[in-house]
């Protein structure tokens, strides 16, 4: 398979697989960086990602629709439709059918169109490949994702977030970070594909925008920003370290944000803010 | 002068944009067209000097995914002749970066590879392969006579000499690589980009393409950092070509590794310097050459370095000299100057050591030699707009404590076992001045609220926040009254000039304070026809006009701009000349000065000499900005100064391998820059000094270059600490352990 090989190759993948594998984590990676890197561009990371990544991305051909019986939205699978009402909807609900895009005929449950499906269309109840489910800022959102994708790439294109930032796309900077499962992460290393079933959290999920909340309040009352675009990664860290230690040390402040990097210079004031929460 | 301030230097006054970017909803260029856009990848070139011979890209094309590929053959703004490895040479759009990044590997491309030189001292000696920017010859020199400086040197009881350099070469490490996202309708382009100098960038496309500004709409909202990186854009061109060829919006974003190897970098210097003095400390003369590395650029000069010594100190006669060189490493730009950091380096070492020449304390060295306030430029022979460099020099000497811990040098271990050292520096130079003309727009809404906008973009914090402060004061309007409407937008500002030069709250500042005087003089005029009386018996403020002679006689804002059934709109561009509030020298008011950024520095450190890592434990910086227009503003880039002075002194450098032309550490991590663990900012201290003597608007002046030029008194404070100076950027463990005779 050409495309398996022409992944295999990619030199993003292994960096990110390889910083995965590593185990780096927010906090601490600007140090013993040389072997870091040296070992990503080498050959011995390509060597490592032809192991690792093993999928590739089937297209879906197929142009059945599977319609929500509740609110009429299309679903490309059964398994987006089945995801959908199970979240959305009170399901089992007598009234409505759910109707085969194949044949047109009609069921009464999920369990019955499924077992219809395996029955009669196989390649319809088939795994979807790269379909992940993400629970973002509270809400479950299902995105199918090819294996090269990183998080931050899937939050900001695929499910649209932009507060979160992408400052070097290569684990060096914090600017992405968002917070995984109650820990502080640089999205632009994690592939998406293994953030599936994750509470993720970004800066548009800290308040409604009109009323902050305190952290973001402390950033305002310390003066805590300048150009802005490192500032929602610092927040993001900083939410992470608030949540599990309320009452940090400067210390614990600035080894929890020494993951992140300031290029105006404002360092100072957003240790100062994360103080003062 | 300017007492009363109702809105300017208030403390509590905000950011206009701070909820914006906490919420995270202020827009940077690649927020726009989610979901919708196309991904770019580069080839750089791997060899610093070439000519492209053939490019096959076909097999690229063919990869699934891959919607669009330019090559120097249809991106007019790329070359067919390489001037450094990292120069772009096809730039591929595609349905993600990861198909793009494979599509860029199967480019083919054939070069004729010519001899290339590195190293600034190689490119400058004879025989030396042409670097090829420049024409005919790889150095370009610069002269500046004052007085006679041979028979200055003859009058001179201590002749002292020292060479210093080179400093480090780095690269800006925007925080925000550099990217736009262009689309095309029809023949009209969409551009939002990142950028210092929106207007620039619409008319370079525009250029290129051949088409109208009017069909370049160009917007740059948020910009994250800029330092001197985005005052050009050379990233637009090849987005607006591929976005047009894919036929889709296309994101061209450098990643990281390309931004160290195709974008701007700091110019490293070099220089010797002689200085004749008196037994006394008294300097009567100096001989200066700076050597400058100006990399694959078209300009070579090295004028820049010269000026810390020029505008600081006293110094009757003097020759100052400059040469600049090209080589074939990925070009120069200005880094918060082009090059006063590095240039103030050398020369602040210079004065330390001239001063230990003559066995005098640095501090007091400087005091007797700085140039104070009602002294004249010793070059141009004008008055120099407010010189607070001997209050910036006590500040920080206070802050720091500097009579209680100065100490002879290595005289203090402290009790860990590092040795201690302190550190003082000051800096004068030519920026914060007025640039070319620049236009603004004062909008006031029928609620009597007001929208402010102009052409600019948010390179730094507060720009437009300081604006709002300079309209609000004019009118006599609440600071709350007074927002930033759009701002960086071509289609619809008035165009703002380019933020670089410290420029932007003074020049567009000027344009502001015209604009609301027009505005203002519009409100005077309605609410005059309210009161029935003649508009100037009339005055305003907290967003009120009233009689000036029964001030409780009041119409709000919002009364008399209701009366109309249009906006108010004040228009203003100028002043583009700098001219005096105060006599000074016999110079009267109104008359031409010079504008100088003044700033000084010191540092605390503590040296392990076992492992050579220097920690500063203090950083004290004060600026003398005419006045603080936008407190918080100021201050935040006062203290992000001392931050970004420590990443210079200790962490940033690019190395570029001679053999090869290649970057061999073209990452955060490597080219490193520091983080909260590598100093505690907690020992960090900014003042302000307000200059009597103000020429801007409400007598302010640039500051965002002169505040990160005291990166010297770090190695002074290394030199106090450990007896060893370290003339060559970043100081870090393994030049200390080396100068310690450790390694």
């Amino acid at each position: 398979m050409p495309e398996k090989e022409e992944l295999t190759k990619e030199n993003s993948i292994s960096r990110r697989q390889f910083i995965k594998n590593t185990g780096i984590v927010v906090g601490g990676t600007a140090i013993g960086s040389s072997v870091l890197l040296s070992a990503c561009n080498g050959a011995t990371a390509t060597e490592t990602i032809s192991k690792t990544v093993t999928s590739t991305v089937k297209v879906t051909t197929s142009i059945a629709k599977f319609v929500c019986p509740y609110d009429s939205i299309e679903f490309d699978s059964f398994a987006a439709l089945q995801a959908h009402v199970e979240s959305a909807h009170e399901a089992g609900d007598p009234v409505v059918k759910y109707l085969c895009p194949y044949d047109n005929q009609e069921f009464s449950s999920l369990a019955d169109l499924k077992a219809h499906l395996e029955a009669e269309h196989l390649e319809a109840v088939a795994p979807v490949e790269g379909l992940i489910v993400l629970k973002v800022n509270g809400h479950e959102c299902h995105v199918q994702v090819k294996p090269e994708w990183s998080l931050a790439f899937v939050l900001r294109e695929k499910l649209g977030l932009p507060a979160l930032k992408v400052g070097c796309d290569r684990g060096e900077c914090g600017t992405c970070t968002v917070v995984a499962n109650g820990r502080a992460i640089y999205s632009c290393c994690m592939l998406a594909m293994d953030a599936d079933g994750m509470e993720i959290e970004t800066v548009e999920g800290l308040s409604d925008g009109i009323t902050l909340n305190p952290l973001q309040q402390s950033f305002v009352d310390n003066s805590a920003i300048q150009c802005g675009y490192c500032t929602p990664g610092f927040l993001m860290a900083a939410k992470a370290l608030l949540a599990t230690n309320p009452n940090p040390t400067r210390y614990e402040v600035r080894e929890a944000l020494s993951g992140h990097i300031c290029v105006c210079g404002n360092i100072g004031k957003t240790i100062d803010a994360v103080l003062s929460v | 002068m300017f007492e009363n301030l109702a809105v300017i230097t208030n403390p509590a006054n905000k950011d206009k944009q701070i909820y914006s970017i906490v919420t995270g909803r202020l827009d940077y260029a690649a927020d726009n067209m989610l979901g919708k856009k196309l991904f770019c990848r580069t080839l750089l070139s791997p060899y610093p000097r070439a000519k492209i011979i053939s490019i096959n890209t076909s097999a690229a094309m063919a990869v699934p995914g891959v919607k669009a590929i330019c090559t120097y053959e249809d991106c007019p703004q790329w070359s067919q002749n390489i001037y450094f490895a990292g120069q772009e040479v096809a730039g591929v759009a595609a349905v993600d970066e990861a198909t793009a990044a494979r599509a860029v590997k199967l480019i083919t491309v054939e070069y004729e590879q010519y001899p290339f030189v590195v190293g600034p001292d190689e490119a400058m000696a004879p025989g030396a392969p042409l670097v090829g920017t420049v024409p005919e010859k790889n150095t370009q020199g610069w002269e500046l006579m004052r007085g006679d400086f041979e028979a200055g040197f003859a009058n001179a009881d201590v002749d002292f000499t020292t060479t210093i350099g080179w400093t480090q070469y780095f690269q800006h490490g925007n925080i925000e690589s550099t990217q736009a996202v262009c689309a095309w309708t029809g023949d009209h382009l969409y551009v939002w980009t990142t950028s210092q100098n929106p207007f620039a960038g619409r008319s370079s496309v525009a250029s290129a393409l051949g088409i109208p500004q009017n069909r370049v709409h160009l917007i740059s909202h948020g910009t994250g950092n800029g330092h001197g990186n985005k005052l050009s854009m050379p990233w637009l061109v090849p987005a607006a070509v591929l976005a047009k060829k894919a036929g889709m919006p296309v994101l061209y974003a450098r990643t990281r590794y390309e931004e160290f190897n195709t974008q701007g970098h700091q110019f490293p210097l070099k220089a010797t310097i002689r200085l004749g003095m008196k037994n006394d400390g008294t300097l009567v003369a100096a001989d200066s050459h700076y050597l400058g590395d100006a990399a694959a650029t078209s300009s070579n000069r090295s004028t820049g370095g010269n000026d810390s010594l020029r505008y600081t100190y006293r110094i009757p006669d003097a020759r100052f000299l400059g040469t600049g060189t090209a080589t074939n490493k990925p070009p120069t730009s200005a880094w918060r100057c082009v090059q006063h950091p590095p240039g103030t380096w050398i020369s602040e070492i210079a004065i330390d050591q001239a001063a230990e020449e003559v066995g005098m304390n640095p501090l007091d060295f400087r005091y007797k030699n700085i140039l104070n306030p009602d002294e004249v430029d010793l070059d141009s022979g004008l008055p120099m707009a407010s010189n607070g460099q001997r209050e910036c020099l006590e500040k920080v000497a206070a802050a720091i404590g500097w009579n209680a811990n100065y100490h002879e040098v290595g005289a203090r271990t402290l009790e860990d076992g590092r040795k201690h050292g302190i550190g003082i520096c000051g800096h004068v130079d030519g920026h914060g001045s007025m640039s070319s003309v620049v236009g603004a727009i004062v909008n006031l809404t029928r609620d009597g609220t007001c929208l402010i906008s102009s052409g600019i973009s948010r390179a730094s914090g507060g720009t437009n926040t300081a604006h709002c402060h300079i309209v609000a004061e004019t009118l006599g309007m609440k600071y709350e009254d007074v927002n930033t409407g759009d701002w960086g937008n071509t289609d619809v500002c008035s165009e703002g000039g380019s933020q670089g030069g410290s420029t932007r709250t003074i020049t567009t500042g000027a344009a502001f304070q015209i604009a609301a005087e027009d505005a203002l003089a519009q409100v005077l005029e309605t609410a005059a026809l309210m009161f029935g009386v003649d508009a100037s018996e009339l005055a305003t403020g907290d967003s009120k006009v009233f009689l000036k002679s029964d001030p409780n006689n009041s119409k709000t804002f919002r009364e008399v701009c209701g009366r109309n059934s249009w906006s108010i709109v004040g228009r203003g561009y100028g002043w583009g000349k700098v001219l005096r509030h105060r006599e000074v020298a016999g110079f009267p008011i109104g008359s031409p000065c010079e504008v100088r950024g003044v700033t000084a520095g010191a540092a605390e450190v503590a040296v392990d000499t076992e492992t050579g890592v220097v920690e500063v434990l203090k950083f004290a910086q004060a600026l003398d900005n005419g006045r603080a227009i936008f407190y918080q503003g100021s201050m935040n880039q006062i203290l992000g100064g001392c931050e970004i002075n420590i990443h210079q002194a200790l962490f940033m450098e690019q190395i570029v391998d001679k053999d090869t032309g290649l970057t061999v550490n073209g990452s955060y991590l490597d080219h490193k820059w520091g983080t909260s663990l590598d100093f505690d900012t907690a020992g960090f201290s900014a003042a302000l000094v307000e200059g009597d003597d103000a020429c801007g608007p409400y007598g302010c002046k640039g500051m965002g270059e002169p505040c990160i030029s005291n990166m010297s008194s770090i190695a002074s404070a290394v030199y106090n600490a450990i007896g060893v100076w370290i003339h060559q950027p970043p100081i870090t463990p393994q030049k200390v352990l080396k100068a310690l005779g450790k390694a």
